[in-house]
């Protein structure tokens, strides 16, 4: 490959082309926010110039949206869906209908899942199935670097029992749900008892077509995840920065899935497990 | 520079603000999703109110502006990996997408491939391949930027891109240009 082609390539998947793609942003509205907070800046550059002295709160002039709100909102409707979902559908239990059943399919994926066999996990899948518990692509080629991931956190998925979502179970797709518990081998290391969660599929003439994993990891992450991630940054500075990537389309921060990340990963939580005893 | 404490009205400023949003907003857009880089970009022109009296001169404005931005996307990546965003991905777990329709992005397989290469790429090469390629910033404005020589920046370019080559086409060799230099001059596209 040439230097002049990849330079290129990089040019041409360059994110933002065109400046005029992001002129739907109402500019004039924008200079009329910059107008306020430029004011009230102002305002409190001159009670500085007085000796230091704020005569009032000091305020944040941004436009920002607190992060916090958009999770806030953002597991809000996912619990809406739920919610609606479990009082609208009445549940058939799995086990009425055992064999090939959209419910026995949805075992057999868990049962994969649960044993972090990536190939069981793969044969119940539709080819061109939609996977939520992967990361972004989503792809059923993924499932295997996934797996290896999970199996490095020592991800288990226990307890769970499946069942339709529908009493109608010719009219596909059948929806099915899953709950289960959860434990890794970091939350074992910070005695953090295991939590509850839930897969939901679509299958569809015997394989799953759709699959959401929820997980209420705002709850889970701050006594597990954040505390690893922090013992990172203070003990393998950097680590943090080269180990998670953007996905390409940003819209989430993942791991990067590089054999030699996978390799050093399971040596940190080894460590981090020997400095929590 | 503009020396005179105080001397720089609003007006100008807003004149400055409306002048190089977009590119800013474009800079934070290629390296962080739509509402975060919406955030960045309106921290970044925070910044530079602050510093209203240090604006410089418009040939260096948008470098200026750059260098801050630099700081803050930094800033952001870092509140991001502590944000549950990523402690989801820690298990793989699905994160509703959101859209924002006040950027384009660019969604073809190819892109994305390129892309995500672009982002595995140490943490300043990086920086520099996407100033090069997307700021379409000249490579002595770079250099000037980040406090190294143009033949660094041409160095890392350079290896910036044989890496990418390897990673985009693991099964061919790395780049290979008989020219020497092997970056036009200009560093425009």
């Amino acid at each position: 490959m040439t230097f002049d082609r990849i330079d290129r390539m990089v040019r041409e998947a360059n994110p933002v082309p065109d400046l005029a793609a992001l002129e739907p942003v109402d500019s004039s509205d924008l200079l009329d926010q910059w107008r306020n907070n430029m004011q009230v800046d102002s305002n409190d550059r001159k009670v500085d110039n007085t000796g230091g002295r704020r005569d009032g709160p000091v305020r944040d002039m941004t436009t920002r949206r607190p992060p916090q709100f958009r999770w806030v909102a953002a597991l809000g409707a996912v619990a809406v869906v739920i919610v609606a979902a479990a009082i609208i559908l009445p549940d058939v239990t799995g086990g009425i209908l055992g064999g090939d059943s959209p419910v026995a399919v949805a075992e057999r994926y868990m049962a994969a899942r649960s044993a972090l066999d990536a190939e069981a996990a793969v044969a119940e899948l539709s080819p061109d199935a939609e996977l939520a518990d992967v990361p972004y692509t989503g792809d059923i080629d993924d499932v295997d670097q996934v797996f290896a991931y999970l199996a490095v956190l020592d991800n288990e998925v226990t307890e769970y029992a499946c069942s339709a979502s529908q009493q109608d179970l010719a009219s596909e797709p059948v929806a099915v749900r899953c709950s289960y518990r959860f434990d890794t081998n970091l939350s074992q290391a910070l005695d953090v008892e295991p939590v509850d969660g839930e897969f939901a599929f679509l299958v569809e003439e015997g394989k799953i077509t759709n699959l959401a994993h929820l997980f209420n990891f705002a709850e889970y992450s701050p006594k597990v995840f954040e505390v690893f991630i922090d013992w990172l940054d203070e003990n393998h500075p950097g680590v943090n920065d080269s180990m998670w990537v953007e996905a390409p389309d940003f819209s989430q921060v993942m791991f990067n899935h590089e054999e030699a990340s996978l390799e050093d990963l399971e040596r940190y939580i080894a460590e981090f497990e020997a400095a929590q005893r | 520079m503009m020396r005179d404490p105080g001397a720089v009205p609003e007006r100008v400023f807003e004149d400055f603000y409306a002048r190089y949003r977009l590119h800013v907003l474009a800079y934070c857009t290629r390296r962080l999703r739509g509402a975060d880089a919406a955030d960045a970009c309106s921290e970044i022109f925070l910044t530079a109110w602050r510093r209203r009296d240090d604006l410089p001169p418009t040939p260096e404005a948008l470098p200026y502006l750059y260098g801050i931005a630099s700081r803050v996307v930094s800033n952001h990546r870092r509140s991001l990996r502590r944000r549950v965003r990523l402690n989801s991905k820690l298990l793989g777990l699905g994160e509703a997408r959101e859209e924002d329709p006040s950027t384009v992005l660019v969604r073809k397989e190819r892109d994305l491939q390129v892309q995500a290469a672009v982002r595995r790429l140490p943490p300043k090469d990086r920086e520099i391949v996407m100033l090069y390629a997307w700021e379409d910033l000249p490579r002595e404005t770079i250099a000037r930027m980040m406090g190294m020589s143009k033949m660094a920046v041409d160095q890392r370019i350079h290896r910036a891109y044989q890496r990418l080559a390897i990673v985009l086409e693991p099964s061919r060799a790395a780049p290979t240009n008989s020219a020497s230099p092997v970056i036009d001059e200009g560093g425009g596209s």
